[in-house]
Formats: structure tokens, C-alpha cells, sequence
């Protein structure tokens, strides 16, 4: 923490939990950026190696991810983005191991050089929770409401650690300290329905990272919170990751939530990456369009007023029976016939930028690549 | 909480008198009283006419006699019925002999089912799970009191023949032999080869055993000796500690074994203490187990691992004490079939008349009584308890903060027994509740069927004569029962769960 | 992970995306075919096994009492009356064969006694039939009195609040406070001898206080809807609401209930009838017969099997029916506590 806490005053009566929370958050906003954080190194700490994830289904095999590689090095930041149903959530659930047992996964996940589909149970679940952590959508659910905090946090490190409970107890007070709660040592001791949604999702992230874990994946951590609170959980999330010397998989549908937040950006659709750069590059020089389409869907604080949306027409295609070629092309308004019959490979388009689209030269012309998408006046 | 409870008191509390005035008013529009009195011969019925009226307060209107019984009862007196006699007294036999009928079938029942219900649950969609649906249904469409009569036909009639030459069949051997294996392959986790195994073994051993007991008769004298004794203590402290904790640390294993070698060592020890025992010594002996084997657990499991290893050494000192004592039963159960002339399994009533025996022997003479009464109610209320935990279980089971203990790392004993069993079973409990209050309502049936006299004799006697007070006593207990357990189903549920708890 | 019911799919929170996983057909690429509610009920409950096996099991028994017997006025197709009594043949054994002759068995035929006799010689395959159709329709004559009385109790309750709620639900617990077989038999012994269809509706005003709970709490989740909201700002009255726009989609769930209400109602019916509180003489039920025949059980047991296994037969396969429907209307299965 930036800041040091305000020194209390002991005949003060003790703070409100409302004004506490205030606190927390003005000075959680004197906190750090993507620019404060320590820089990733070059040592690859979590490579996906062309996974692949299937359901077999009444209705037919669903093919959530088709072919998914990318690799996380140490203290990286790595945003995963696209729309519901693009494997994005199946591609980190099948990383914990989690995925229920009809899925069919192959390919390769390395944790630091282990391959983890071919763990043994045991060895996957001492790996899970303690070098790999995860951080999920909804922290209103997440949490288990007849269980107190405390205890559901001392038994994260109970559940790694051979210490006795007293013990896990201080470090879970340590760790809701760490990650702004007030009073924690009260809080420990509270269930989760009185804390509000923030919190909550606060007591998570101190959930996941009091083993000290080195991979965290962070499955839309703010998407079920309101948007002031979204900023702080943000910002905790990258102070917490270098207090630990963790790397975050940000799995999101909200190019917002990468823009301030992640080193590299990786574009799902359909279970394949369509796009994966610097996130700058991501967002100045999408090179496909769906990529560019997500952009135009993000209305601009500072476009003018007749400025309109630019909405990518049509819905994500099933799962289980895709269209032939590019699976965007139904949507695509740069669709050729061979962007039909050909599904593009991800190809380099200079400086580390790789996109999998057959016009991604048209792209990198336009001057502006949203435009290609039509608002919907024009469209009618 | 206080608030809530004395504010769910006052409502039950008018809630209940309310009934009382419908059931009141219903008993005294079943039939007329005097029915039998007018058929006697001229000069007699006058007389017993104008007794039973004034008995009865028959020329009140209903809503005197209401009055007047309701004051009565707040005095705690239930009134006289017909013949004058005191209904007090009478309520007093009928629910002693309910509770007695309705205790241990209820706690198996819930026991029984709720355990099924988890392990069905845990096997969704297996066939271990399909099969326990089904019988759930079955069992769940079964008219008890026709269950009940097949029961007291064949199984006991048969059972008691067959004890005359207790030999088995070869081949009803190797249908149990084989409906065990069953079971146990199914319950195997892993894969084929390891299921076939667990089931071959589990077929062969219980053929074997089965084979052995037949042939040395050991069903007409049972018992279990001092070798079986350890070493179902010894299974039952590794299978507690599996349940616990786990196999992996050594505390609360030692700690277990340890309870369970103490436990075979004072079997040996008691058994001058145990030849015939009062019922308090037995209690005491049962108290002086928790406190030892808590005491062993306590100090083994030291600061690490004692959250782990009480538990499991409290179940298995327990456990133990169980088989001692069902050792001690079983080593009286030559005596005691022989004293009711070979048939120890009874039909009829909660007791053999004037019976005297030893502490074991009189324990043997309840338990043959209630045996089939107890195996009919089990069989019936078995299954709602069984699909309820597996629903409940399910639904807990897709949850997310299960998926969260999964990513922090728990095992899945851990993710089972600390977030899935303990949020599930929080419905469970109150629908338990709910299910006891209707219980002592619900028992006429089995009574009738078993011809015992308790409750229900009370409600029969009032219905045949027309009677409000013994149907209003039954109502006291019955639909008493009813809304005391609707309102302690609410408090623990409010207790159990903190989010209702604070609101 | 949601193990969603009806196609197996897991979902997580974002995929596989929602329209494969709900059942809607999806054709190549981008066309969606959406699915009633209706269709998606049907799909489900048909591919329930036990629901299905239970309806044509149920269906099979009414038909069999309905038919062989007959109705009122309407001759069935079999020649005996319950009530003739006549010789004894063959001790009354049941002369139903099943064994196929190919199988050693004496050919698959009636006889003249399917069922047997009882001791005064009356054809029992046509009193089971008698008692079959009385326990059939005071099964469903309960079933809709407490269905009715129910809903319209828990919907009242449910959406006025206050003090009708209070009142509405007080008089609930009055009539849970009161054990069924002591107030159904109470009233069983008033309305004794008025016939079965009187003693069927009192039946179904003493067993219709689960359905009121569940009504009342769906109700109260309904009422807070944004489109009840919506018709209420636009001066909807408050009976249109009830029955326009919040008890059809409680209709799942009273379905449910009334379903496991027969089949409660079954089992309830032949209890009373064995305590002599039900069904009496003339009239006979399948309780009835049971109660009348068991102190036969141990020289002419078929007398006490065959109502027994018709009474098993009806509460099972209505009760899987139910089973299937709550699987069909709620995937997820949640009703644990109403």
C-alpha cells in the first residue's frame, strides 16, 4: 500500500464500516497503475499449447475452445477478451482443472514447465489455490453464506499449509489488511452477506492470494459490481499482484477493463484467439475486425454528439455446428468468399502483433478501423 | 432473535388454540353419545341417559363445553371421558407407548435416509443412484399399514420358523452375496477393474461368512467374541478417520486406533459390570466414553491436528461402545428366544406380558417388539428424506462457492463435508423438524396395524363414543407436536443460517 | 458449474452459449430457432423415463377400471358385477395366467376369476376394478379441491400482504396445526354414508395447505416483477393481475403440487378407509378392500395383494409423473423447502 493507514485515535470512538469503506477508497485511488507495477520478466511462467475443449451434448459436440495458445510470463498482466460463449471462461477453468468431467480437453497447459492435463488429481489440486489462483465473476455467490469469512480464508491456507489454525487465522487478518478491508480482525468473524459487493470481491482476491501464488486468473472479477467500485478492485488487483509477485490472466468482455489494466490483450471469438498484441496496439491498431468491432461498441466520452455507436450486427455463432471459413464472416462487414470457405490462421502482422484475418492489410490502412462497422442509421 | 422467537411463540400459541376450537367443535358433531344409552331397556336407560349427559354436559351448548374443558386444561386436567374415567391417566399410557413406538424408527429413518440421500447425491447419475431413486419411489408409494400386515405375515412368522433350524439356502446365500457386491462395486470410485474387484471380494466375502454362520448355527446363539469385537472396532476407527480427516496424517489415526484398543480392552474389563446392568450404568459407561476417547483425541491430535482427530476418536469410542453393547444383546438372545417359546420376533403390542428377564434379556423382549413396527415406518418415511437430502444436496453442489472451494485447492472429502454437506443439510433440518411433529399424528396407523394400545386407542375410543375428550387429548399431543416443531423448525433454521439470523 | 438438466451441457458464465444450452435448435450459423415454453416443457418431461413409463403405467389402470366394469349406466367389457355373489370354485384362487405355454406355463388367459373370489364367491377382479375407480376418483376430486382451494389462498395471500396474508396464512397453520388422518377422519365419520364424492371434497379441503405455501412464496417472488410492476402503474386491477399475469406462470409449479397431492391423496384414502374412518360399506375403495379382506391374508392372500398392488401402482406412477413434471417445469430442481 502506498499510503500508510491513518494513525487512530484510541479515545475516538471506532470508525463507521461506511466511513471506513470511504477511506479504503480514496486511498485505494492514490494507488498504483499498470505503469507503477513491476514490469513482467522474460521467464514464462504458464504456456497454453493449442487446447482444445469439448462438450458431447444431446444436441452435439460443443466445441468451446479450438486451439487456445498463448503464454504468461512472471508479473505479466494478460487480458483475454471477447463476448459470451467465446471459450474464454472454459479456456482458464480448464487451466484450474475445473472443468466437469464430460469435457473433453487436449492439447497442453505448462505450469512452469510441468504439463498439468496429465497431473494426478492430487498433484493438480495441490497446484490449485496455491501457485495458481482464481478470482470469480460474481462475488455474491462465490462466497459460501453460512461460513464466516475468516474461516473460509484460513481454510485456503489450512488447505496448503500445515500450520495450526490459529496461525492461517492471522494471515487471513494480514491478507484483508493487505487488500483494504477495515477492521479486519472484527470482519473476520462476519459472514459474507454483510459485506457489500466491493468487499466481497475484495475478500476474494485476499482468498486468492494468500498463498502467494504466482499465476492469478481473474474470470471478469468486476463485471457484477458497479462501476465506481470496478476502478478500486482494478487497482487493488495490480497492487496486490506485485505484493505477491503474481501474473493475472484478466479474463473480461469489457475492452475497458484491459485498457488500463493489462500488458498484453489476446481477442477471443469462437474459442480461437482472432487477435494478440500489446494492448496499445490492441486498441490504436486493431488489425480484426471483430477486434475493431468490439472498439466501435464502446461509446466515447469525448466524440462529439452526432458520434454514434457502431454496433457489430448479428449474434455469435453455435458452437456446435460453425460455419464454414472465418466463423466471423456472417458478421464480418469485410467478408470476401474466402473468408467463407477458409477459416485464417494467426499470423503475424508485424512487431508481435498477430491477428487471423484474411483483409487484416485492409485494416491496418483505414485510418479509422471502426468504421468499417456501420452506425445503425446508416445501416437501415 | 429473542424478538423473533417470542413474536413465532405468540403467533403458534394462538395458532394452536385456534385449532383446538376447530377439533373441539368437529368431536362433538361425530356421532351421538347417547346411542348406546338409548337401546337400554326402559327403566335403566333414564338413569344412564341423564348420567352421561351430566358427565358430559351434553345440554351446554358447544361452545360451554368448549370453555369449560379449556379452562380445565390450563389446570392440567383432561377431563373424564364417557365412562368416567380419567383422561390424564390414559393419555399418560398412550404416549408413553407412542414414543415409545415412533423414537427409533424416526431417528433411523432420518439417519438412514439422509446418508443415502448423500451418497446418491455424490453418484448422480450413476447407477447406484438410479437404483435408490427408484426404490426411493417405490417405497415412498407404499401403503404402510398393507406393508406393515405383509411384514407381521412373512417376515416374522417365517423368521421365527426359520429359527428353529437356522440354516440358509445356498442359494439365498448367494442372492445376499450378491446384492452386497453389488452395492460395494457400485459405491467404488476408480475404474472398471477396481469396481469389479471391490465387487468380487465383497460377493465372495459375504457368501463365505454367510456359509459360516449357517453352518455352525451360529443364528440360534449369536454373538460376536472378543476377536470379532476388535476388529470391527479397528474398521470402524479407520473408517471414521477416513471420514474426518483422511488417512494421510498419522494423529488422528493414532488417536482413533488408539480409543478403539482402549474401547476392546475395557469390554474384556467390564464384563462383570455388564453381566446384568441398570439402565444408568449403561448411559454412564456411554458419557465415560466420549470423555475418554475426546480425552485421547484431544491429546494425540495436539494444536495441529485436533480439530481433526476429537471427532474421529469421539465416533469411533462410540462405535465401539455399540458393538459391545449389540455383542452383550446378541450373547442373550439364546436365553431369551427360548423363554417366549422360540419366537422372538412378536406381531402384536410393545411388549410380552408380564415379562421378566435380565437387563439384556427385557432390551431383546423391546426390541423384537418393535422390530417389525419400526422396519414398516423406516421403509415408508425413508424415501422423502432420502430424495429431499439428494435435491437439497444437488442444488448445493452447482452452487458456486462450491466451485471456489474447489479452486482454493480443498480436497473433495473437504469440499463434500465442510461446504456442500453443511450447506445442504441446513434445509434437511428443517424439513426434519417439520416431518416429527407429524409423526405422533401419523402413528395411529402403524399402531393399529401392530395392534398396539397407545395414541391412536385414544382417538378410536372418542370417534366409536362420540367422545370430544380423548380425541381432544390426542389433539393436545398430536397437533401439539405439530406446531411446536413447525415453530423449532423456524428458530434452527433462523440459527443455522446467518443471513436470516440477523434480519 | 451448472449441469443444466436438459442437454447436459455445462455451463459456466459464458459458455456454451445459452441458446444450445436451454434447448433452443440452433441450425448452421447464425439462424436461431426459439422454442415455446410449452415445447421445451414437453421435450423435457418426455425424455424423463420414469414420467414416462408412470404415465403409461397410470394410463393402463384407468383405463383397465374404467373400461372392464364399466361406468354408471355404460356396461364395461367384463361380465361379472362386484356385488353378485355366487359359488366358490377352485377354493376362489385367481385363475389369471401369464405364463406364456411356450414357457411351460398354462397360456396367457383370464379365466373365469382373473383375481379370485372372496369367501362369499363375488368375482375380485371386478371389486378390485369397483375400488380402483372410487380410489381414482377421490383421488382426483382431491387433487382439484386442494388445488383449487390452495392457489387461490396462496395467491390472495401472496400478493395483497398485510393483513390478508396474515389472516389467509393464520387459517393455514390452523389446518396444518391439525393432523390430516384426525381432521380428514373426523370429518370422514360426519359426512359417513352421504357417498364417496362428498367425502372425496371434504378430503381436499383438509389437504391443500403445501399448495397454498408454494403459491403464496412464488407469488411473493411474482409481485415484485417489473411486469407486474407495469401493469400495476398502468391500472391494472388487482384480480387481472392475479390471474393474467402471475398465475400462469405459477402454473408450473401448482401442476407439480396437484400431482403429488393425488398421489398423497391415494395413500391418504386407503389409510382412512383402513381405520374405518373413509370409506364405507356400500361403497367399497381399494382401503376398503384391504381392510375388509385381512384377516384373509394367511388362507386367500391374493384378496389382500391385488388392491394392495393396484394402490402401489397408482401413487407410483402418478408420483413419477410428478417427478417428471418438476424435472420439466424446473431443470434445476430447487424446491427443497417451500
Amino acid at each position: 500500500m502506498s499510503l500508510t493507514p491513518p494513525i487512530k485515535n484510541p479515545s475516538a470512538p471506532p470508525p463507521s464500516v461506511e466511513a471506513a469503506v470511504t477511506e479504503a477508497a480514496e486511498e485505494v485511488h492514490s494507488a498504483h497503475t499498470l505503469a507503477d507495477a513491476r514490469p513482467p520478466s522474460d521467464e514464462e511462467i504458464l504456456t497454453v499449447d493449442d487446447l482444445t475443449v469439448e462438450f458431447p451434448t444431446d444436441d452435439g459436440v460443443v466445441r468451446a475452445v479450438r486451439g487456445l495458445s498463448y503464454t504468461l510470463r512472471s508479473r505479466e498482466v494478460l487480458g483475454i477478451v471477447g463476448e459470451s460463449g467465446s471459450g474464454k471462461s472454459v479456456s482458464s477453468m480448464a487451466i484450474m482443472g475445473l472443468l466437469p468431467k464430460t469435457a473433453r480437453v487436449c492439447g497442453s497447459i505448462r505450469y512452469r514447465g510441468r504439463e498439468l492435463l496429465s497431473l494426478r488429481p492430487k498433484e493438480q489440486r495441490a497446484l490449485r489455490g496455491r501457485k495458481i489462483a482464481m478470482i470469480f465473476q460474481d462475488p455474491m455467490t462465490s462466497l459460501n453464506p453460512v461460513r464466516s469469512i475468516g474461516d473460509q480464508l484460513a481454510e485456503a491456507v489450512l488447505a496448503h499449509h500445515l500450520v495450526p489454525r490459529r496461525q492461517a487465522l492471522a494471515r487471513a487478518r494480514e491478507m484483508l489488511d493487505l487488500v483494504g478491508i477495515p477492521q479486519a480482525e472484527r470482519r473476520l468473524k462476519a459472514y459474507p452477506h454483510e459485506f457489500s459487493g466491493g468487499m466481497r470481491q475484495r475478500v476474494m482476491i485476499a482468498m486468492a492470494i494468500i498463498n502467494n501464488p504466482d499465476v492469478i486468473i481473474a474470470d471478469e472479477p468486476t463485471t457484477a459490481l458497479d462501476v465506481t467500485v470496478q476502478a478500486q478492485i482494478l487497482e487493488k488487483l495490480l497492487e496486490v499482484k506485485d505484493e505477491v509477485n503474481a501474473a493475472i490472466l484478466m479474463i473480461t468482455h469489457d475492452l475497458g477493463v484491459i485498457a488500463g489494466m493489462a500488458h498484453r490483450t489476446l481477442v477471443m471469438y469462437a474459442g480461437k484467439p482472432v487477435e494478440v498484441a500489446a494492448t496499445d496496439d490492441v486498441f490504436y491498431e486493431p488489425r480484426m475486425p471483430y477486434t475493431a468491432g468490439l472498439l466501435g461498441s464502446i461509446p466515447a466520452l469525448d466524440g462529439g454528439r452526432d458520434e454514434r455507436l457502431r454496433p457489430i450486427g448479428g449474434s455469435p455463432p453455435s458452437l456446435i455446428s460453425l460455419p464454414p471459413g472465418c466463423p466471423f464472416s456472417p458478421r464480418c462487414p469485410l467478408a470476401t468468399d474466402v473468408c467463407r470457405t477458409d477459416e485464417p490462421g494467426l499470423e503475424d502482422v508485424g512487431d508481435g502483433h498477430r491477428a487471423a484475418c484474411h483483409h487484416s492489410d485492409r485494416l491496418a490502412e483505414a485510418e479509422d478501423a471502426t468504421a468499417f462497422f456501420r452506425t445503425p442509421k446508416e445501416g437501415r | 432473535m429473542l424478538v423473533f422467537i417470542a413474536r413465532r411463540l405468540f403467533v403458534s400459541i394462538w395458532v394452536f388454540l385456534a385449532s383446538t376450537v376447530v377439533v373441539f367443535f368437529l368431536a362433538t358433531r361425530i356421532r351421538d353419545p347417547l346411542a348406546e344409552a338409548r337401546q337400554l331397556p326402559d327403566g335403566a336407560r333414564e338413569a344412564q341417559m341423564a348420567e352421561i349427559t351430566e358427565r358430559m354436559g351434553l345440554d351446554d351448548p358447544v361452545i360451554v363445553r368448549y370453555l369449560n374443558w379449556l379452562l380445565d386444561v390450563l389446570t392440567g386436567d383432561l377431563g373424564v371421558d364417557r365412562q368416567g374415567q380419567q383422561v390424564n391417566a390414559a393419555l399418560e399410557n398412550a404416549f408413553t407407548a407412542t414414543l415409545q413406538l415412533i423414537t427409533g424408527a424416526t431417528v433411523l429413518a432420518i439417519v438412514i435416509g439422509i446418508a443415502v440421500g448423500v451418497v446418491s447425491a455424490l453418484r448422480q447419475y450413476t447407477a447406484l443412484d438410479q437404483t435408490v431413486t427408484f426404490v426411493a419411489f417405490v417405497c415412498f408409494s407404499l401403503p404402510l399399514f398393507w406393508v406393515g400386515t405383509l411384514l407381521k405375515q412373512f417376515l416374522a412368522l417365517d423368521f421365527n420358523d426359520w429359527l428353529a433350524d437356522p440354516t440358509i439356502s445356498p442359494v439365498f446365500i448367494g442372492t445376499i452375496a450378491l446384492i452386497v457386491g453389488l452395492a460395494c462395486g457400485s459405491l467404488v470410485v476408480g475404474d472398471r477393474r477396481s469396481r469389479l474387484t471391490a465387487f468380487g471380494s465383497a460377493t465372495a466375502a459375504m457368501a463365505v461368512l454367510l456359509a459360516v454362520l449357517s453352518a455352525t448355527g451360529w443364528f440360534a446363539d449369536p454373538g460376536l467374541g472378543p476377536i470379532v469385537i476388535a476388529l470391527t472396532a479397528l474398521g470402524g476407527a479407520l473408517g471414521f478417520t477416513t471420514l474426518v480427516s483422511g488417512l494421510e496424517w498419522k494423529p488422528p489415526l493414532q488417536a482413533a486406533l488408539i480409543t478403539a484398543g482402549v474401547g476392546v480392552v475395557a469390554s474384556l474389563a467390564l464384563r462383570p459390570v455388564l453381566k446384568d446392568p441398570e439402565l444408568l450404568t449403561v448411559v454412564g459407561l456411554a458419557l465415560l466414553t466420549v470423555a475418554i476417547s475426546g480425552a485421547v483425541g484431544w491429546f494425540l491430535g495436539g494444536e495441529l491436528y485436533r480439530r481433526a482427530a476429537v471427532p474421529a476418536s469421539i465416533l469411533t469410542g462410540l462405535f465401539a461402545g455399540a458393538v459391545i453393547f449389540t455383542d452383550r444383546m446378541l450373547q442373550s438372545f439364546a436365553d431369551y428366544s427360548d423363554s417366549v417359546g422360540g419366537r422372538p420376533i412378536s406381531t402384536i403390542g410393545a411388549e410380552t406380558p408380564n415379562y421378566q428377564g435380565t437387563f439384556w434379556e427385557s432390551g431383546l423382549d423391546s426390541a423384537g417388539h418393535l422390530a417389525l413396527p419400526t422396519l414398516a415406518l423406516v421403509l415408508v418415511s425413508l424415501a422423502s428424506y432420502t430424495r429431499y437430502t439428494r435435491a437439497s444436496m444437488l442444488e448445493v453442489m452447482n452452487q458456486d462457492y462450491v466451485r471456489t472451494g474447489r479452486a482454493k485447492g480443498l480436497s473433495e472429502r473437504a469440499v463434500v463435508t465442510r461446504h456442500v454437506l453443511r450447506n445442504g443439510l441446513i434445509p434437511i433440518t428443517t424439513l426434519v423438524a417439520y416431518d416429527i411433529g407429524t409423526i405422533v399424528g401419523g402413528a395411529v396407523l402403524t399402531e393399529e396395524v401392530f395392534g398396539w394400545s397407545a395414541m391412536g386407542s385414544l382417538l378410536f375410543q372418542g370417534i366409536e363414543q362420540g367422545d370430544p375428550m380423548p380425541i381432544m387429548a390426542f389433539f393436545l399431543v398430536a397437533g401439539g407436536a405439530i406446531v411446536v416443531f413447525n415453530m423449532i423448525a423456524d428458530i434452527v433454521y433462523a440459527f443455522l443460517d446467518p443471513r436470516i439470523r440477523l434480519s | 458449474m451448472t449441469r443444466n438438466a436438459d442437454s447436459g451441457v455445462a455451463k459456466s458464465q459464458d459458455t456454451p452459449p445459452d441458446d444450445a444450452g436451454s434447448g433452443a435448435a440452433v441450425t448452421h450459423g447464425m439462424n436461431v430457432v426459439a422454442r415455446s415454453q410449452g415445447q421445451l416443457v414437453r421435450r423435457r418431461f418426455l425424455r424423463h423415463k420414469g414420467a414416462l413409463a408412470g404415465m403409461v403405467l397410470f394410463f393402463l389402470v384407468v383405463v383397465l377400471a374404467v373400461t372392464s366394469i364399466g361406468a354408471g349406466p355404460i356396461p364395461g367389457w367384463w361380465d361379472k358385477d362386484p356385488s353378485t355373489t355366487g359359488s366358490v370354485v377352485g377354493e376362489g384362487r385367481p385363475t389369471l395366467s401369464v405364463w406364456p405355454g411356450f414357457l411351460g406355463g398354462g397360456g396367457v388367459s383370464l379365466g373365469e376369476h382373473p383375481f379370485g373370489q372372496d369367501n362369499v364367491g363375488r368375482d375380485y377382479f371386478a371389486l378390485t376394478m369397483r375400488g380402483a375407480q372410487v380410489s381414482l376418483l377421490i383421488a382426483v376430486i382431491v387433487g382439484l379441491v386442494a388445488t383449487l382451494v390452495g392457489t387461490v389462498i396462496g395467491a390472495l395471500a401472496g400478493y395483497f400482504r398485510g393483513w390478508v396474508e396474515a389472516a389467509l396464512m393464520r387459517v393455514t397453520d390452523v389446518v396444518i396445526a391439525v393432523p390430516t388422518l384426525l381432521l380428514a377422519g373426523l370429518i370422514g365419520v360426519i359426512v359417513a354414508g352421504k357417498g364417496v364424492v362428498l367425502f372425496a371434497i371434504f378430503l381436499g379441503l383438509c389437504m391443500w395447505t403445501q399448495i397454498a405455501r408454494l403459491v403464496r412464496g412464488e407469488v411473493l417472488s411474482l409481485r415484485e416483477k417489473e411486469y407486474v410492476e407495469a401493469a400495476r402503474s398502468v391500472g391494472t386491477s388487482a384480480g387481472r393481475i392475479i390471474f393474467k399475469h402471475i398465475l400462469p406462470n405459477t402454473v408450473g409449479i401448482i401442476i407439480v403440487s396437484a400431482t403429488l397431492t393425488i398421489a398423497g391423496a391415494v395413500l391418504t384414502e386407503s389409510a382412512l378407509s383402513f381405520l374405518n374412518l373413509g370409506v364405507r360399506p356400500p361403497d367399497t375403495s381399494l382401503g376398503r378392500l384391504i381392510t375388509d379382506y385381512r384377516t384373509a391374508l394367511s388362507v386367500r392372500p391374493w384378496l389382500f395383494y391385488w388392491p394392495g398392488a393396484f394402490i402401489i401402482a397408482i401413487a407410483l406412477s402418478v408420483n413419477f409423473i410428478g417427478d417428471g413434471l418438476r424435472d420439466a417445469f424446473d431443470p434445476r430442481q430447487t424446491r427443497v423447502r417451500d
